[in-house]
């Protein structure tokens, strides 16, 4: 469960209400289902997950279909309020189980642009 | 991180040489220079807890007071400044609250900065504002008449006042305060002291007059703009200086050099020091 963003704009490092030491802090665990929900807002934010579930969709191609993703950017913050404008990425941190048979180099053979930032973010 | 990882492990030498590129990238394009003046203000007194806070209200009235009083000088220095109407320029000498200053509790405030596109940038007028405010907080607690009148001397009376009212509304508070700004700083060393200065610059301290006289001119430092008239039948010479308006102080020496005219002169007298004679313009002599 994500919070609501604070007034500051921006996900708030402890759930409100909770102590400061409470695990139930940045980053929130969730699925892709609530990210959608508490996020999909815009026409622009909707563009840039429908962008992660495509990056999404190349890695479970190749096989990589366990592990976890951290995102963060302005995709995550209020900017529309902050600096009235849309969010301009999302950064993604993948964190993945190698498919079984794999290396990382035998991955990046099959796919070399899916492990390629500067291709993925577009 | 990267000299850790296992040549082995591609993707993530790949992931981390991708965003160390993008660290790079993002430095190289920094400008080389970016300069930003800050100030400090801090203040002490009933109004202050410790470091830990200050009374909202009395904040943000002093804060206010002394901006005004920065953008009042500010516009003096350009010569805008009149007796009454709006600051003139008020918005390109705003000071930027950017964060509190510790050390009791105060105001960290940003100057703007001169436009950085320009082949030979000038120090922003508001830069030069904050200095005389420091140096006149300085010279009011500590300085002889004669100094306090050489930098009132620089500054409208207007300008003036709009300080002693901030000095003055700390008084009322029972709050002292310093000033700091580019690594020098002078702080009120406790309310006697603060109240003390703000009596001497008080409008009745200060006394602002035009005098005439018929005499000659024995000659002005065109660069230093400083001048000596002799009064006629008197051997007493004036001492003074050439006003801003007056482009080149030298026309003195070329047009009226040894000559009798009537000349009249603006004079700040501060408390009891020596009065401060300024010629303001070529139109207050003549024949």
């Amino acid at each position: 469960m994500i919070p609501e963003w604070n007034m500051a704009g921006v996900l708030p490092p402890v759930s409100p209400g909770l102590p400061g030491a409470h695990p139930n802090r940045s980053p929130y665990e969730t699925d892709l289902d609530h990210v959608i929900d508490q996020f999909a807002t815009s026409p622009d934010r909707i563009k840039m997950l429908k962008g992660l579930l495509d990056f999404r969709l190349e890695l479970s191609k190749v096989g990589i279909t366990k592990g976890f993703q951290w995102l963060d950017e302005s995709f995550l913050e209020n900017v529309e309020d902050l600096e009235s404008r849309s969010p301009r990425d999302i950064d993604v941190v993948t964190f993945y189980y190698l498919p079984e048979g794999e290396t990382q180099q035998s991955l990046l053979i099959k796919q070399p642009a899916l492990f390629q930032s500067s291709n993925t973010k577009d | 991180m990267l000299a850790e990882i296992p040549e082995e492990n591609v993707i993530d030498r790949l992931g981390l040489e991708s965003r160390l590129e993008e660290a790079r990238s993002l430095i190289a394009s920094v400008p080389e220079e970016v300069i930003v003046n800050k100030a400090r203000l801090t203040f002490r007194g009933p109004p202050v807890v410790g470091s830990h806070g200050i009374v909202a209200d009395f904040a943000a009235v002093a804060a206010g007071s002394f901006a005004k009083a920065v953008t009042a000088v500010a516009a003096s220095i350009s010569d805008n400044l009149r007796d009454k109407g709006p600051i003139p320029n008020r918005q390109e000498n705003q000071l930027l609250i950017t964060g509190t200053a510790i050390g009791s509790f105060g105001f960290e405030f940003e100057l703007p900065n001169p436009d950085n596109n320009e082949i030979f940038p000038v120090r922003s007028k508001a830069e030069d504002a904050l200095q005389k405010i420091k140096e006149l907080f300085r010279l009011a607690a500590n300085g002889t008449d004669d100094e306090v009148a050489e930098l009132i001397d620089e500054i409208h009376p207007r300008a003036v006042k709009n300080a002693a009212e901030f000095l003055e509304y700390l008084a009322e508070n029972g709050a002292w305060c310093g000033v700091e700004f580019k690594d020098e700083y002078f702080r009120f060393s406790n309310i006697d002291q603060l109240r003390f200065s703000a009596d001497r610059l008080k409008e009745d301290n200060i006394d602002e007059r035009d005098e005439s006289y018929r005499g000659e001119f024995q000659g002005v430092l065109p660069k230093g703009r400083a001048f000596e008239f002799k009064k006629s039948g008197d051997k007493n010479i004036i001492k003074g200086k050439v006003g801003v308006k007056i482009d080149d102080a030298d026309v003195l020496n070329r047009k009226f050099l040894h000559q009798a005219v009537n000349a009249e002169f603006h004079v700040i007298q501060f408390g009891k020091g020596q009065p401060r004679y300024t010629l303001e313009s070529l139109d207050n002599i003549s024949a």
